[in-house]
């Protein structure tokens, strides 16, 4: 335990030292504060085209730009591309180390290898914990004082959802959680890619490619595809917006949540199995 | 009897088919300097790299402090620092902060003096808070070595520990060797500088195409060597009649008119009586056994 503690220190040391660890924080202010500015300065009439058609039948009062509804809106267009910020990261952790020969170096210390990689993830988690933790605080924290408190508005294709101001701040934190083992899917599933390479972009651009892929075999209304998509974690990956329904579909949430640990699970056992076996050739 | 701290055992490894490993056993005692010898491609780093985990052998047995890497690897190396070829660190953090990244990992409590003595010991105590991307090749080797020093370890594994460095470099890694010899450490060091590892090492194993060629007490390996003679005449077409009637083989440079035999102490002494004999006298005799020659007849034996 005190050799994984040790190793988890020098990771999170690494991360804080490495420059491209603040690509993902530097992409998400820049887009937010972009969404933001765009909403700020045209943002009425964004809402009118997109309830255009909802004013039509319903009378709507009140002020519907508000925080709660700006924040939903940068979830619904960050939540695609943030788990390719944490893929440039958790990608490099082992496969990085190889390719900079450093691994030979923290290999051959008492620390057994599965802690060794476990204290990685363990680091990784913590970084996407942080960029999460930001997109929280710059979204919702941001939005809120600029656009100020209210109900939030969610249209889908069949229905209209009203969720009052003071019923939204559990769901903010319950998406964000949900949001987070999401993202150790991904953290998980580079670190096991990393494991394979020597190099640290192979990681990076096949978790990417897998990402996209699955994205791609799950949204095209293809039957054959039917049957694999309940299987792809990227169907569920999305389960954070269950928490913006009425009522909140628990046990969706909760198989959405059990498929997630299982590909955690699967993608971290393949690592060890595979990082135990390996030879350092590097 | 000095004991046997580190053992192995017909250890072997394959990559894919390719046996770059073929049944090592050697033994090495407690502060000993072991010479690790062997043309490139011979298995060397394969080898040293299985002695720290970073390999898994494909068949045998190492046994460090009595016990077995596999099962106690932990407790093993936490005792052994190394320097596998060329060293590798973070580029964008300093070395002390590097080195002090080592020193968590050792699972030893380090007290932070222990940093600066390393880094000292080493001469890199006036750029330890340098970045290691600003710094040379030579000044990464020295860091290396405090690397595998941090810890205060009782067997030390160095793999060309010498290369890249400036002769005054060589020369300072060389006593900092012999410092650490003197301290009780053993040390298995691998190198091509072979000039170096015969001022250095106790004994020597030497491999090629993965299996061991020769192993012992340098002393004694050595006097099993030929001797290389360099002889210098005042009579050269008589010698060469000599030397051709005796059916020994020479080269002659004509710019110094010596002669170079390879030959045992028998045949030498033969040389000698025969020239006398001769009325030949001998300007010059020059004969060594450098583990260079010995190691070239070795591998070239093979």
């Amino acid at each position: 335990m005190k050799l994984f503690t040790a190793s988890l220190y020098t990771e999170l040391i690494k991360i804080v030292a490495k420059p491209r660890s603040y690509i993902g924080f530097i992409v998400i202010t820049a887009i937010v504060a972009l969404i933001q500015f765009a909403m700020w300065i045209d943002g009425l009439n964004f809402i009118n085209f997109i309830t255009g058609n909802v004013e039509q039948t319903f009378l709507i009062e009140g002020k519907i730009l508000n925080g709660s509804l700006v924040t939903f809106i940068i979830l619904q267009t960050l939540i695609v591309h943030i788990p390719l910020l944490i893929a440039l990261v958790t990608g490099d952790l082992i496969s990085g180390e190889s390719a900079m020969g450093t691994l030979r170096a923290l290999v051959s210390k008492p620390i057994s290898r599965t802690a060794l990689l476990l204290s990685k993830l363990c680091a990784g988690g913590i970084y996407t914990l942080l960029i999460l933790l930001w997109l929280g605080i710059i979204s919702l924290g941001l939005a809120m004082y600029v656009f100020g408190n209210g109900d939030l508005i969610v249209l889908k294709s069949e229905e209209l959802i009203i969720l009052p101001s003071d019923d939204l701040l559990w769901r903010f934190f319950c998406a964000f959680g949900a949001a987070f083992v999401a993202l150790m899917v991904i953290a998980s599933l580079s670190l096991m890619l990393s494991v394979f390479s020597d190099n640290s972009i192979g990681p990076i651009i096949t978790t990417m490619g897998i990402i996209i892929l699955f994205t791609i075999i799950g949204t095209m209304e293809i039957p054959i595809f039917d049957k694999v998509k309940p299987y792809l974690f990227t169907t569920h990956m999305i389960v954070w917006r269950s928490f913006f329904e009425s009522p909140v579909d628990s046990s969706q949430i909760l198989h959405s949540f059990l498929v997630m640990v299982f590909h955690i699970t699967s993608f971290i056992t393949i690592a060890i199995v595979k990082f135990n076996k390996k030879d350092i050739l590097t | 009897m000095t004991e046997t701290i580190l053992e192995t055992q017909s250890l072997t490894k394959y990559f894919d088919t390719n046996k770059a490993v073929d049944g090592v056993s050697f033994k090495v005692k407690k502060g000993e300097v072991l010479g690790f010898l062997g043309p490139n491609g011979a298995g060397k780093s394969t080898t040293l790299r299985m002695l720290l985990g970073l390999i898994q052998p494909t068949d045998g047995e190492i046994k460090i402090f009595g016990r077995s890497l596999t099962r106690e690897r932990a407790f093993i190396l936490s005792k052994v620092g190394s320097l596998i070829e060329k060293p590798d660190f973070y580029k964008y953090l300093s070395a002390r902060t590097n080195l002090k990244m080592m020193a968590r990992l050792s699972g030893i409590a380090i007290h932070k003096s222990k940093v600066d003595e390393v880094l000292e010991m080493v001469g890199l105590s006036k750029r330890a808070n340098d970045f290691v991307k600003a710094y040379s090749h030579g000044m990464r080797q020295r860091l290396g070595l405090a690397a595998a020093l941090i810890h205060d370890p009782e067997i030390i594994i160095l793999d060309e520990p010498t290369t890249g460095l400036d002769p005054q470099g060589i020369i300072d890694i060389r006593n900092l060797i012999l410092f650490l010899k003197g301290q009780g450490k053993t040390i298995i060091l691998s190198s091509h500088i072979l000039s170096e590892i015969e001022l250095i090492a106790d004994s020597l194993i030497i491999i090629a195409q993965g299996k061991v060629l020769e192993q012992g007490q340098v002393s004694k390996l050595l006097n099993q060597a030929e001797r290389v003679v360099h002889l210098s005449v005042d009579k050269i077409e008589e010698t060469k009649l000599l030397l051709n009637t005796m059916t020994i083989q020479y080269e002659l440079d004509d710019h110094t008119n010596s002669f170079t035999i390879h030959c045992s102490d028998a045949v030498l002494k033969q040389v000698t009586f025969s020239l006398a004999d001769k009325q030949i006298s001998i300007l010059n005799l020059n004969n060594s056994r450098r583990l260079e020659d010995f190691f070239m007849q070795l591998i070239n034996n093979s």
